[in-house]
């Protein structure tokens, strides 16, 4: 994953995952499994059309082929975690800022809402926060207790899930080992049937998601914007030219 | 350069006298027409106040904004605010530069309007926010936690930019500003002589007083040249660091400065004839000369824009970038086509052919138009760049939303203009538009001979 455009080399962690887009069936469980960990909040169908969804993984979908023969390949977008990230670099207050651990993080009380970061991101998976947070009746009764709610008028994205991989973190010290492969698990990889998703340590040469990474099949998404993405797909083999 | 035998300039046939009587005419006065009007402008103000406090309270829903159009007409505003803003300081600084005799009654009607046009600008990006209570964490303070703004982000840039160009435009109006204070102190009884000598520091116009505020107005006219090229610019680099089709482009610099001077120069035609129109007297001092050299400036500018404005398209059409190629389609024949079209005629059209004629800048009510075209196709142009890039910026394939500007966004855009006018005319109400002492000087400066039966106008330079 060496790119001669990017001086900068990270030896400690680098958290990253693998989007297997041959096992995608487009069954949205990732969608739902990251709403219900990360406190999504709910905003209708009206306020969802006008743009204003609060999703933090959603699926692209592309079709290809003339009617009766159509496929449809589902692409799981969700922040990419760019080591070079074009929101980073416009953020007026640092509340868009990158970690020790290679995340690419929010912090939701330091934003104040400017929004130079969303139109910055060319995979459009920044959320803002148009309204305080709701959720339908019976969902307000499983909220996660470790995820803090955004309020009203800042930026929101995917972390990674950040919650458990800092749970993982404080395990593994407890028990003096290091963090074994797998160990931490985001709540969309979780999730997924067809296992689609694997989240690790791309900097650890023999985790799975290095070995996937290192696939003949790997690739990033609008690489040409070099944003060192961290998250990579690897290539739908059945279909010729899906991206 | 003398036309048709006709001096170049000459400076205003009145006495001194009659100067001084008709400039001070608006000052202090009111009429029931004018009470109505401000009282109108109030109301919308007042209520755009209203809305934007009602959208600091519900939230950022209240706009029409959605993903991926972020941005909306509130930047639009701002970018033509700061745009007409440029009028004030460069206009007068470069003609006091350059020594222009006809100067004398544009620059101040040209610093006015950035005193008023600068802070609306800069409440833009601050009504924008999503919580616009804790702007100041774009304030550099020094506070416990060590937490300071990011200083790579244009956003910041911008900040710094325009609170340096407001205090400097601020400064420079009012130390040319003092000597007519002064005069104004001697014609005031009670409680207005009392304020009117506090304003003017007890300028008695002594000799060392003269020296130091002129210096004060070389050295501001000079200071804040820098100053006005670098605003536009980094209010420009918040669209060009971007990677927004439309936006990411280096031409964008030059280009929004010289549109910036485009719209500004077309404001203060606006202003000035407006005035012509309801000051009666005014129309002795403000002549058509004056438009005619203004004219002249209008018209270079309007060249500089038009060669910009179709050099942004040329360098896309050479690489054939898809995003870029699709944003130019996209305004030029599709979505934004009638915009897109409207603007090329108010801008480009119109004052090129009009301009050209000299006949036509000595004619104030054409003038008039062509200033009120050329800032309707500026804002046209905003709005194109920042809605337009935005809707187009379509990398994936979600993208949603068509953006149409919602009523608690039209009603404050509608509050930043009622106020801006407000402003202005208390601003005359209160102070003289026309700076007395530099049409006094220009006068005292002109020297006329005879030669062989014909009359030669020059000026002295000096004290």
């Amino acid at each position: 994953m060496t790119d001669p455009k990017i001086e900068y080399q990270w030896d400690g962690t680098q958290w990253g995952m693998v989007v297997d887009v041959d096992r995608c069936i487009g069954c949205e469980a990732c969608m739902i499994a990251c709403q219900s960990e990360n406190n999504i909040p709910s905003i209708g169908e009206d306020q969802a059309a006008m743009g204003r969804i609060m999703d933090w993984i959603h699926l692209e979908r592309f079709y290809t082929g003339e009617y009766p023969e159509v496929t449809a390949e589902f692409i799981p977008m969700l922040c990419q975690q760019c080591g070079n990230a074009p929101c980073e670099s416009v953020c007026p207050v640092f509340a868009s800022v990158h970690t020790t651990d290679g995340l690419n993080a929010q912090v939701y009380n330091r934003c104040v809402g400017t929004r130079f970061c969303a139109n910055n991101c060319p995979y459009h998976v920044r959320k803002f926060n148009y309204y305080p947070p709701t959720w339908p009746s019976p969902l307000e009764q499983q909220l996660n207790p470790d995820v803090t709610a955004r309020k009203s008028g800042v930026m929101e994205k995917c972390t990674f899930c950040v919650q458990r991989i800092r749970k993982g973190e404080m395990e593994a010290r407890l028990d003096g080992e290091p963090i074994h492969d797998g160990q931490i698990r985001t709540a969309c990889v979780q999730s997924c049937p067809t296992q689609a998703l694997i989240f690790g340590d791309l900097n650890d040469p023999d985790s799975a998601v290095s070995k996937h990474a290192r696939s003949h099949r790997a690739m990033r998404v609008l690489e040409e914007k070099n944003t060192d993405a961290h998250v990579i797909y690897l290539r739908a083999e059945r279909i010729e030219n899906a991206f | 350069m003398p036309f048709k035998g006709e001096p170049d300039f000459t400076a205003c046939p009145l006495s001194n006298q009659e100067v001084i009587d008709a400039v001070m005419e608006p000052v202090g006065a009111s009429s029931l027409r004018c009470n109505i009007f401000l009282v109108i402008l109030g109301i919308i103000f007042a209520w755009g106040a209203w809305k934007f406090w009602q959208m600091t309270q519900l939230g950022m829903w209240t706009t029409g904004l959605g993903m991926p159009t972020y941005w909306g007409i509130f930047i639009a505003t701002f970018v033509f605010w700061i745009g007409v803003a440029h009028a004030g300081a460069l206009i007068s600084a470069i003609l006091r530069i350059t020594g222009a005799e006809w100067k004398s009654v544009v620059t101040r009607i040209a610093e006015v309007i950035t005193l008023f046009t600068l802070p609306a600008a800069a409440s833009f990006p601050l009504i924008h926010i999503g919580r616009n209570g804790v702007f100041f964490f774009l304030i550099p303070v020094p506070n416990w936690r060590h937490i300071w703004p990011n200083f790579k982000s244009p956003l910041l840039w911008d900040f710094f930019a325009i609170s340096t160009y407001l205090t400097g435009s601020v400064l420079f109006l009012y130390s040319t500003l003092i000597p007519d204070l002064g005069m104004l102190r001697q014609r005031m009884t009670g409680w207005k002589r009392t304020v009117y000598t506090i304003l003017s520091w007890g300028w008695r116009g002594t000799q060392p007083e003269w020296k130091r505020m002129k210096e004060a107005a070389a050295l501001f006219s000079v200071l804040i040249l820098p100053v006005v090229i670098s605003v536009h610019t980094i209010v420009s680099w918040d669209f060009a660091m971007q990677l927004v089709p439309g936006w990411h482009e280096t031409v964008f610099g030059p280009y929004f400065f010289i549109g910036a001077l485009f719209s500004g120069t077309a404001a203060v035609l606006t202003v000035m004839t407006i005035l012509r129109w309801t000051v009666p007297s005014y129309r002795k001092l403000i002549e058509p000369s004056h438009y005619d050299y203004l004219g002249r400036m209008f018209l270079v500018l309007g060249l500089a824009w038009a060669y910009l404005f179709f050099n942004e398209f040329i360098p896309h059409y050479y690489a054939h970038d898809n995003d870029e190629m699709y944003y130019f389609w996209d305004m030029a024949f599709h979505h934004f086509a009638p915009l897109f079209w409207t603007m090329f005629v108010t801008n480009f059209v119109l004052p090129v052919i009009c301009l050209s004629f000299r006949e036509f800048r000595m004619w104030p009510l054409g003038m008039f138009l062509i200033g009120i075209g050329v800032n309707i196709g500026m804002y046209i142009e905003r709005i194109i760049i920042v809605f337009g890039g935005l809707q187009t910026y379509n990398n994936l394939t979600r993208n949603v939303h068509t953006y149409w500007p919602s009523f608690t966004e039209l009603s404050i855009v509608a509050a930043s203009f009622a106020g801006v006018i407000l402003g202005y005319i208390l601003f005359v109400r209160v102070f003289p538009i026309l700076p007395i002492w530099e049409l006094l000087e220009t006068k005292a400066r002109q020297k006329i001979h005879e030669v062989s039966g014909r009359k030669v106008y020059y000026f002295l330079w000096g004290e």
